[in-house]
């Protein structure tokens, strides 16, 4: 009896036990185990941040009120510069979270690929890979929540948190790095990622990934941030080379040939288009919010686009036509079911252009030329310069080929002449007193034309024929087209990337004071040090141990939730 | 010598087996071949024609066993005997001619020692056990049949002379017999469990034949069914409540949950939906879990019954298609099943571990019972009654057409509306026939009023048209019987439903097999198949949505019978005066529900078997070991089928003016051409959507159970043992676009389909798989010194895959300890007379369950990329790794008195318990720096508790009239104490309620209303109680100060009252149930504007319609354009719809049912050779007694969700009951 029991007991303790780890680790769904390099490189696949920091355009000089549009909580407050409430699409909860969400699964990539076998260059590839969607979600996120790095501030001012592992626990206190230490930690993914990563794996145009050019593109932005200008040149010369590179640069020709604002908004994201170095899909709906809130609205679009073939791609929009938007976007909608009316919006926005980084290349050339002591040397630079502008400038403005005549021969230089166009038509034209233009005075083209002719003795008789004037004239208009090229970059800029989201770096990167009229009327002014110019930290991490940021907002009694509509 | 009595229809109740005793034993016999006398047994129909079998004989000197042999050889009886007993009867000397084997065997047997008993067609000759004439001086021996009250023989009743030791128990057939003095009268003491106690004078009788009668319903238990274990009641602390089906069935309904509603104490039965195979909504103790599946655990004949498919418990009430298949218990035979034990409290449930957490339901099947086959027949027919709408506050088509007319003039219905209009009634359809020319204008170019004019007098009557007074119809019919060697109960039964609705019905078949067979005394084996096959037939419908801008579930081409017929215009006709079906405009197609309802419907199939055997071994006398296994299938197969000429089909194509190509979001807009007119996707054909859902269930189980012999004073009992659970789940869809019903199923599918999904993001994933792998180990043991004081303790350890791989999370240890005090079996009560039985107990423990969205692991996910090109595949994180999630935990104290007084003619429980769940899965807000920024956690704490009272009375016992009344009265309340509220506004205003920290499991809250201004439109308290017309809906801050609480979505009070009455053969048995102390959201009736397709409540009529009704009136204005549009996109009739004057009280007290019966005479059954005839009526859902009026006639249990979702409706049921 004694016996049966024992071997009974021994029957259920083996049924019970053996086996017992493998019954236990049974996949309780279709989940997906990471078991080859396919599976890391869909992964990484999903690293790119899904939420979009287009909400950042309401906070620059792009926009301003449209009365007859429906006004938005989020908006109202961007364009105030408060800090925004809402926490859906379009807001910067939702970028922040995104972002680390891009971020986890490069990491969760990273961690697997230790431990997974195959082919040491995909393998090499896709850490690459991982690295700078690592990076880039970082260096995104803290342009947007930190202040922008400043190399006498940077190893004090608060950074945002930098994670190199995958979370494990439900709650994990994470702290903010210095800015320092956040940009270092982004150099050095960027920089592995960059001598790693390979175009040879991806299916497609790639161009949904980090590519070898989007990741120069990245190390040009990077270093362009961090005012590290031979660097930022030698990255984007690594893209572009030496000189202006039309195959970088949109052909807008073929942007307007598309049909509509959705078709224009087609080709301007293709993949196949040249300049697109990197696209992400977003989850937004800033393409469809054209009636809403505050926007671009007709004056500043006409300020910003004279004769510009780009505000051909303008669209008038809103009750009173007084908003308009460049159809950059295209609407995509997920719909919620087939037959549902209400959906996700999304869209594809190229994040890296070769436009950027010729830009950078441009300013950092620019930044080099202004340490340069020697003048002539500086004045190689600037003609330099000032000729790749002009290339960009025909192209954009549809200018002619060769020069218009002019009576100054520097002018009707086909490499530089648009240079002038701008500089002469729109900065003298329009700021006579800061940029005055010398060579309108009667003296100096007397002396221009006469000299040549004439004794240099009688020079100096002939107050009309100054050549200290000439030169101290030169000399200034020198300065000021130097002064004019800063401006026309950072303005080319500013159009080329209108809703598109850079202006906001600019305006952070270069202390720019800008100002906003409400809808109220109230004129509101964003100074250049403005703590306002750094994004508050998403209320739920703040409450989750997330340091805030400092930021003295005037209280404004304000709901933010309930919107009287005082006309009913 | 007493020729044994004939046993009549031997329907013992299973409670009443002893398991602990070895009364059985004794009676056991050798057999050769137990297989082959089961499959002679089960040939023979009529036993009664057998055992009067006709010999002749002429035998002299020979052995029983020749006479034996003779006798078979000449009937078809078959003997039984122990060789040995039989091996010394030798010198037979009988002559007989033509004479009944009964009278041969009288006399051969007379003074043998032995006697013999007749069964069927076989005669077991054994042992007499009336005492041969050896017995001392001055005795005798009484012997004597014992009986209960339906005349089912008791086992195990104890016989004793009063003031001695010396007594007996009754046997497996309730005979005994006992020595008694022969002095003079001696007085029995015949007691039995459950029974009320008799004492007998026993003067000259030779034989007593007794009748016990139950003490009260409630003690009625020997032992309490745990699933796990039958466990003598005497060793039980727990709470747990028996119900047996008799008592509780509701005749022709195929779900036999639904009639649980009131009749137990701690259940909450919700009956949301009526439509077959929908479960109800069942709590048992009020939820433990603040998102989790607070289902209760079902489990049949000691297995776990899991659902076809997972649904959880708010999605009850959605009406989509998955309702259907989310009771397990639909596909049992209500015929079968014996009764329910209901286990509440974490004692009673805690073998079963961490998945009993909102307590278990037992169901016990039928099984055969030793003794002649039985044949049962059970039929019955029932009528289920159409709604009307006088039951309902809906105006009529005169009334409509005048708001139609009203909307008409506020510039909602005109030429320019109509032609883009998405749906249209009798107006649009005037105005479409003016377009087209078919229609002319009316005078002065107004609506043209001959048009309009039958259909002003439609007055059409949906409900008529679209439901059925219809017969549903069940008939089950079983076999039982069985010998000591093995019982045998084969059951097949059929459920008809031939619709409530013109657009549903329903076939079900059962078949069970259920067989024990015992090859030795020690082994018994258990074999059990059961099958189920279902058909049913319900309208289209696709699920709903949830639409979180407004917070209102939409579904798309609804066309659900009732929520149509309330919701549709009465104005409209299905008929034209032709007679040929009438279409107006829905989806932009031509629209006709009865031609959609027979064209867009769902086919359901569900295939369902398992086979299960159950071991058991007594491996001594006190220790038995057993073991269970089962296996189940079951595939439910969905096809919608959407015939070409269905407008859902139409829908897809419609595009006759520009005005609907620009307007129907069916029709394809091809992104690569953007200024090209969108066109349809569907050229022909309709669609075919096919869901599959696989599930296969293993369980293995082995316990030993131990019983040790301490003594009279002590008893004991230890169990322990083992099981493993695996259950997978596989599904798969697959929806085909462009199939031709009407030309064989030809399928062609447009050659863009695929961009066109692609384009919306429709993209979808067809496949899913969930594994479920538990296995477990548990013990438990109890002891109770003289049935007085009682301990019990059980522990269990629980392993599941569920929860990835740290220790704490795939590991849950559960424990509990209990007692008890039977008060009654103490000195100090032997002579408070009143009080019969009055038991204390108390109970403590610990469990768990799996919570909701458990994923510990890494949960990575596939998908494709949403791009316009470039596309490829890309995995997705759905949850981080969470190494501190972990198993959701509840600590409970159970307290409890049972008593029993006057003569047991009250009895009553009264309960009590406390629960803290701790550990409750929710949403909580990380910083979102780790990936995601809503994680579920271990983060919330509830305590609940509550009060349960029930009264059974014995109000009169006078002869043949009997009255009893049940009442139960149960109290339930929960505070969430612990919680991260993180729930939107939309969220907490909808009908299903919201979990929020300080407030009850899930409350319902309102947007304050602030009246009507001078336009007549809604106007709401804001978050400083400022007037507004609009509050953001996504707002998760301060909702408390936005809303108003109105309190829980669950009752605080429910319970029941039964009255029975019996007179003679007759039966009465009435029952109410009630539930009150719960709030209900009013369905979303009211719209800035409408069209001439909406049907209006009455109210309507009472809507602001002048400045100065604001005062007047709270019913919003019908907006003109104007008013519309600078309303703009504020949402205040979307909150009117959310505010607290569009909230209801949902108290209600029902006349559940009303059930005649009448039990036929023995002596008229004798006649027409019946063992027992019965018919019934009944009446469910009678009446409503009381409801708040703000509900309109609407059932305050029902959700009016569309989809598949049908109120219960009155229901009139005739059942037959014959056995033979």
């Amino acid at each position: 009896m004694i016996n049966n029991l024992k071997i009974l007991v021994l029957v259920l303790g083996i049924f019970s036990l053996s086996s017992c780890e493998d019954f236990f680790d049974t996949v309780p769904d279709d989940r997906i185990e990471l078991n080859d390099l396919n599976d890391l490189a869909e992964l990484v696949t999903n690293a790119y941040p899904k939420g979009s920091y287009l909400f950042l355009e309401g906070m620059t000089d792009n926009f301003g009120a449209v009365p007859s549009n429906r006004q938005l909580t989020q908006m109202e407050e961007a364009f105030n510069w408060e800090t925004i409430s809402i926490e859906g699409q379009d807001t910067p909860t939702y970028y922040w979270s995104n972002a680390y969400n891009a971020i986890a699964h490069a990491n969760q990539a990273l961690k697997s690929l230790e431990h997974i076998k195959g082919d040491e260059n995909r393998k090499k590839a896709i850490r690459g890979e991982a690295l700078l969607c690592r990076a880039y979600a970082h260096f995104m996120l803290v342009n947007i929540f930190a202040k922008h790095y400043d190399a006498t501030t940077a190893g004090s001012d608060l950074g945002v948190p930098y994670i190199k592992d995958p979370e494990m626990n439900l709650i994990v206190n994470y702290k903010r790095e210095t800015v320092e230490v956040t940009y270092q930690y982004i150099e050095e993914d960027m920089l592995e990622g960059m001598a790693l990563v390979s175009n040879e794996f991806y299916k497609n145009s790639g161009k949904y990934h980090f590519t070898r050019e989007a990741a120069l593109a990245f190390a040009s932005r990077l270093y362009l941030y961090k005012a590290d200008y031979p660097q930022c040149l030698n990255y984007s010369r690594q893209l572009l080379g030496k000189t202006y590179n039309a195959n970088f640069i949109k052909d807008y020709k073929e942007v307007l040939e598309g049909q509509g604002p959705k078709g224009r908004a087609q080709v301007f994201c293709s993949p196949d288009d040249q300049s697109n170095l990197m696209i992400i899909r977003k989850k937004l709906g800033y393409q469809l919010y054209y009636q809403f809130g505050y926007r671009m609205t007709q004056g500043i679009a006409g300020t910003l686009y004279i004769g510009d073939s780009r505000s051909k791609n303008m669209w008038a929009a809103g009750a009173d036509q007084s908003a308009v938007y460049q159809s950059k976007l295209e609407p995509l909608v997920k719909r919620a079911s087939l037959t549902s009316s209400s959906g996700l919006p999304y869209t594809v926005q190229p994040v890296f252009r070769g436009e950027e980084v010729f830009f950078n290349m441009l300013e950092s050339e620019k930044k080099i030329a202004d340490s340069e002591t020697d003048k002539a040397n500086q004045i190689v630079l600037d003609d330099k310069l000032k000729a790749m502008i002009n290339d960009f400038t025909v192209d954009r403005y549809n200018g002619p080929l060769t020069p218009p005549k002019d009576k100054d021969p520097s002018r009707m230089d086909p490499e530089t002449y648009f240079f002038y166009v701008f500089a002469d038509k729109i900065y003298r034209a329009k700021f006579p007193v800061t940029f005055p233009d010398h060579r309108k005075n009667k003296k100096y083209p007397k002396y221009i034309s006469d000299k040549s002719t004439l004794d240099p003795n009688d020079m100096i008789e002939n107050p009309d024929h100054d050549p200290e004037f000439v030169i101290w004239a030169d000399e200034e208009m020198r300065i000021d087209d130097r002064e004019i090229l800063d401006l026309l970059i950072a303005e080319e800029r500013r159009r080329e990337f209108a809703e598109e989201g850079l202006r906001w770096f600019d305006i952070k990167r270069l202390k720019l004071e800008i100002t906003h009229t409400n809808l109220a009327g109230d004129k509101k002014i964003l100074t250049a040090d403005d703590a306002r110019k750094v994004i508050q930290i998403p209320l739920a991490a703040i409450a989750n141990g997330i340091e805030e940021n400092e930021i003295n907002v005037p209280a404004e009694v304000e709901s933010k939730l309930i919107r009287i509509k005082s006309q009913l | 010598m007493n020729p044994k009595p004939y046993k009549s229809m031997k329907k013992m109740r299973l409670s009443r087996i002893p398991i602990l005793g070895g009364i059985r034993k004794k009676w056991l016999f050798a057999m050769k071949n137990f297989i082959i006398l089961f499959f002679v047994f089960s040939l023979n129909l009529n036993a009664n024609i057998m055992s009067q079998a006709r010999v002749s004989l002429d035998l002299s000197d020979v052995s029983i066993k020749t006479l034996i042999s003779e006798i078979e050889s000449q009937t078809e009886l078959g003997f039984l005997y122990n060789l040995s007993e039989i091996k010394d009867l030798d010198g037979i000397s009988v002559e007989a001619d033509d004479e009944t084997v009964k009278e041969i065997l009288d006399r051969v047997l007379e003074d043998t020692g032995l006697t013999y008993e007749l069964d069927r067609n076989v005669i077991v000759i054994k042992p007499n056990p009336k005492p041969l004439n050896n017995i001392e001086e001055g005795k005798r021996t009484i012997i004597g049949t014992i009986i209960d009250d339906t005349k089912v023989t008791l086992p195990g009743v104890s016989v004793v002379v009063k003031g001695t030791s010396n007594g007996v128990s009754t046997d497996f057939d309730g005979n005994f017999s006992l020595e008694i003095s022969d002095n003079g009268p001696v007085t029995l003491l015949i007691s039995f469990i459950g029974m009320e106690p008799q004492e007998i004078v026993v003067t000259n009788q030779e034989r007593l034949d007794i009748v016990m009668t139950s003490s009260s319903e409630q003690l009625n238990e020997v032992v309490v069914t745990t699933g796990y274990q039958k466990i003598d009641r005497r060793l039980f602390t727990g709470s747990a409540q028996k119900i047996t089906a008799q008592d509780v069935k509701v005749e022709g309904v195929p779900d036999i949950t639904s009639s649980l509603q009131g009749k137990a104490t701690g259940v909450q039965v919700s009956n949301v939906s009526s439509t077959f195979g929908s479960a109800p909504v069942i709590t048992i103790r009020g939820n433990s879990s603040i998102n989790g599946n607070n289902k209760p655990l079902w489990v049949v004949d000691g297995v776990e019954l899991e659902d076809l498919v997972e649904v959880s418990a708010d999605d009850l009430t959605s009406g989509n298609l998955s309702t259907l298949l989310s009771s397990g218990v639909a596909g049992l035979n209500p015929e079968d099943i014996e009764s329910f034990q209901i286990l509440k409290d974490v004692s009673a449930t805690a073998l079963y571990g961490a998945k009993a957490m909102n307590g278990v339901i037992v169901i016990t099947t039928k099984e055969g019972k030793e003794g002649r086959m039985t044949v049962n027949y059970s039929g019955s027919v029932a009528i289920k009654e159409k709604p009307k709408y006088s039951d309902f506050d809906i105006m009529d088509s005169g009334s409509e057409m005048s708001v139609y007319r009203k909307l008409a003039d506020e510039g909602w219905i005109d030429m320019t509306t109509v032609a883009r209009a998405e749906n249209y009634g009798a107006l649009g359809k005037m105005y479409d026939g003016i377009l087209d020319g078919s229609v002319a204008w009316g005078p002065n170019g107004g609506l043209n009023e001959d048009f309009l004019e039958p259909y002003g007098r439609a007055n059409t009557d949906w409900f008529d048209l679209l439901f059925k007074n219809s017969v549903t119809q069940q008939h089950a019919f079983s076999l039982s019987g069985g010998t000591k060697k093995s019982s045998y109960f084969a059951s097949i039964s059929y459920y008809n439903d031939a619709g409530y609705t013109i657009a549903d019905k329903v076939d079900k078949y059962t078949a069970t097999l259920r067989t024990r067979f015992k090859p030795t005394d020690k082994l018994s084996i258990g074999i059990k198949l059961a099958a189920n096959v279902r058909d049913q037939q319900v309208p289209g419908t696709k699920n709903r949505s949830f639409d979180i801008m407004t917070g209102q579930y939409t579904r798309n081409f609804d066309i659900n019978p009732f929520s149509y017929a309330l919701n549709t215009s009465r104005s409209m006709r299905a008929y034209d005066d032709n007679g040929d079906l009438e279409y107006f405009r829905r989806g932009y197609a031509p629209f006709n529900i009865v031609h959609e309802l027979n064209n867009n419907f769902v086919d359901i199939e569900v295939k369902d078997l398992s086979f299960q055997t159950d071991l058991e071994y007594a491996l001594t006398d006190d220790i038995n070991v057993r073991s269970t296994f089962q296996m189940r299938r079951a595939t439910t197969m969905r096809e919608h089928k959407i015939h070409e000429t269905s407008n859902q089909a139409e829908a897809y194509r419609a595009a006759g003016t520009q005005a609907i190509i620009d307007g129907n979001k069916l029709l394809f807009k091809d992104p690569s051409n953007p200024n090209a007119n969108a066109y349809t996707i569907l050229p022909e054909g309709g669609f075919l959507n096919v869901s599959n859902d696989r599930l296969s269930h293993y369980y293995v189980r082995n316990t030993i159970d131990w019983s040790p012999k301490l003594g009279e004073d002590h008893s004991a009992n230890f169990f322990l043992g083992n099981e493993v659970n695996i259950t997978d789940r596989e599904s798969f869809e697959d929806d085909i676009w462009g199939i031709s019903y009407d030309k064989g199923s030809v399928v062609s599918t447009h050659d863009n389909l695929q961009k066109y999904l692609n384009a919306l993001g429709q993209a979808s994933f067809p496949t899913g798989i969930s594994k479920d792998r538990r296995a477990s180990v548990f013990a438990t043991g109890a002891y109770t010194y003289q049935g007085r004081y009682i301990i019990n303790g059980s522990f269990r350890y629980d392993g599941s895959n569920q929860l990835g791989k740290s220790n704490s999370a795939r590991f849950l240890p559960s424990w509990t300890a209990s007692g008890a005090w039977n008060l009654h079996a103490e000195k100090f009560m032997e002579n408070v007379e009143s009080v019969n039985h009055l038991k204390l107990k108390a109970s403590y423990g610990f469990n768990g369950i799996m919570g909701p969205n458990t994923s510990a692991a890494l949960a990575m996910f596939s998908g494709k990329t949403l791009r316009p090109t470039d596309n490829e595949t890309y995995y997705y994180i759905a949850a981080l790794d969470n190494e501190d999630l972990t198993w959701e935990k509840m600590y409970e104290l159970n307290l409890g008195i049972d008593f029993a007084v006057f003569n047991n003619k009250i009895t009553g429980e009264l309960g009590y318990y406390n629960r803290k769940s701790i550990d409750l899965i929710d949403v909580i807000s990380v910083s979102g720096v780790g990936g995601h920024q809503l994680k579920y956690g271990n983060v919330g704490d509830m305590s609940s508790h509550g009060w349960e009272f029930m009264l059974n009375t014995t109000n009169i016992n006078a002869g043949d009239f009997k009255w009893n009344t049940s009442f139960n009265l149960n109290y339930h309340t929960s505070e969430i104490t612990k919680l991260m509220n993180t729930s939107t506004v939309s969220e907490a205003v909808s009908n299903v309620g919201v979990p929020l920290k300080g407030y009850s499991h899930r409350s319902l809250f309102s947007v304050r209303f602030a009246g009507l201004d001078s336009k007549g439109l809604p106007t709401f308290y804001g978050e400083n109680d400022e007037v507004v017309y609009d509050i953001n809906l996504q707002n998760r801050d301060d909702i408390t100060k936005i809303l108003k609480h109105e309190g829980s979505i669950a009752p605080k009070y429910y319970g029941g009252l039964s009255n029975n009455f019996k007179y003679k053969n007759f039966g009465l048995n009435f029952g109410l149930v009630f539930k009150w102390g719960n709030k209900i959201r009013l369905d979303d009736a009211f719209k800035p504007y409408y069209t001439d397709y909406d049907s209006f409540s009455k109210e309507i009529g009472n809507r602001w319609m002048v400045p100065g009704d604001e005062e007047l009136t709270n019913i919003p204005a019908i907006l003109d354009e104007r008013s519309y549009k600078v309303l703009g996109g504020a949402n205040a009739y979307d909150l009117y719809n959310k505010s607290d004057v569009r909230v209801a009280k949902g108290d209600f007290i029902r006349l559940k049912d009303v059930s005649l019966s009448y039990h036929v005479n023995q002596d008229l059954l004798k006649k027409v050779s019946l063992n027992s005839g019965s018919i019934s009526f009944q009446a469910t859902n009678l009446w409503l007694l009381y409801s708040d009026d703000k509900l309109n006639g609407i059932d305050p249990e029902f959700y009016s969700s569309g989809g598949v979702s049908m109120p219960v409706s009155r229901t009139y049921t005739f059942t037959l009951n014959l056995g033979f």
